[in-house]
């Protein structure tokens, strides 16, 4: 059987619509196979990884040279 | 109008360089990248300084032209492919063996129930830096950003079919990155 194709067809469902069919195979398919089976779960654990990239979050910071530099670049094109 | 406009300048960016630069950074993966986009935002805004009137919020504003450069960035950087597929041979997800060499054992929502947002937030970041330059805008913008699949194709120049194609290598791969890390 072709994992592939079926972990394809869970993706694609997650963006449009499936067709009949492919509803069908993934459902088949899952009922034999635990690899695609397992795969859904942790497929849904990605996607709520993913939006906790959303949260503004300003951890990183620049340099206070580097700050400085866009503030001396921005006040000579003010200048100019 | 030059003295309040210098003024200002300094308090952008003390107030939104930060704000700015994490922004960009997650959407580009690439630090010094992102800082570049975040001195072009900073130069842009000033030039059409003109053309603020004030309707929206100084940060929103900044921030319209920052996601306008990235989006810019994006179709520059995959403009330059000339074969639009042809790295699903090479690249991702490796043919064949596919799920045979690390079969999912869906256990990945144990972990993060453990893990403190940040260290997902860490770990995710990581995984995202091991695709290829060309999926991670793509992945960023439909799952962190959450667009609609049209807004993401035409961001990106692709054909819905190829953004299904790109979700699920790079999904499978990013499972696969979280898994080794949390399981290996």
């Amino acid at each position: 059987m072709n994992c592939e194709k079926i972990t394809y067809y869970i993706e694609k469902g997650h963006l449009t619509k499936l067709k009949l069919s492919e509803k069908l195979q993934v459902k088949l398919h899952t009922m034999i196979c635990n690899c695609c089976k397992n795969y859904t779960p942790d497929s849904d654990v990605v996607n709520h990884v993913l939006t906790l990239l959303k949260e503004e979050d300003n951890s990183k910071t620049l340099s206070d040279e580097e700050k400085q530099s866009l503030k001396d670049a921005l006040q000579k094109l003010g200048d100019s | 109008m030059d003295k309040l406009t210098n003024i200002d300048t300094s308090e952008w960016v003390d107030e939104y360089a930060d704000m700015l630069y994490n922004f960009a950074a997650v959407r580009v993966s690439d630090s010094d990248l992102a800082k570049d986009l975040v001195q072009d935002t900073f130069v842009s805004a000033l030039k059409g300084i003109d053309n603020f009137q004030g309707k929206s919020t100084v940060k929103t504003w900044l921030f319209s032209i920052l996601k306008r450069k990235i989006i810019d960035h994006w179709r520059k950087q995959e403009s330059r492919k000339t074969k639009p597929m042809s790295f699903f041979a090479t690249e991702g997800a490796k043919k064949g063996k596919f799920l045979e060499t690390y079969s999912p054992q869906g256990r990945l929502s144990e972990v993060e129930e453990q893990l403190e947002n940040s260290e997902l937030r860490d770990a995710i970041t990581q995984c995202i830096g091991a695709l290829p330059p060309k999926w991670r805008g793509i992945v960023v913008d439909k799952m962190v950003d959450e667009k609609e699949s049209e807004e993401v194709c035409n961001n990106h120049e692709i054909t819905p079919s190829n953004l299904w194609v790109i979700m699920h290598r790079a999904k499978v791969q990013l499972r696969d990155c979280l898994e080794k890390k949390w399981f290996a």
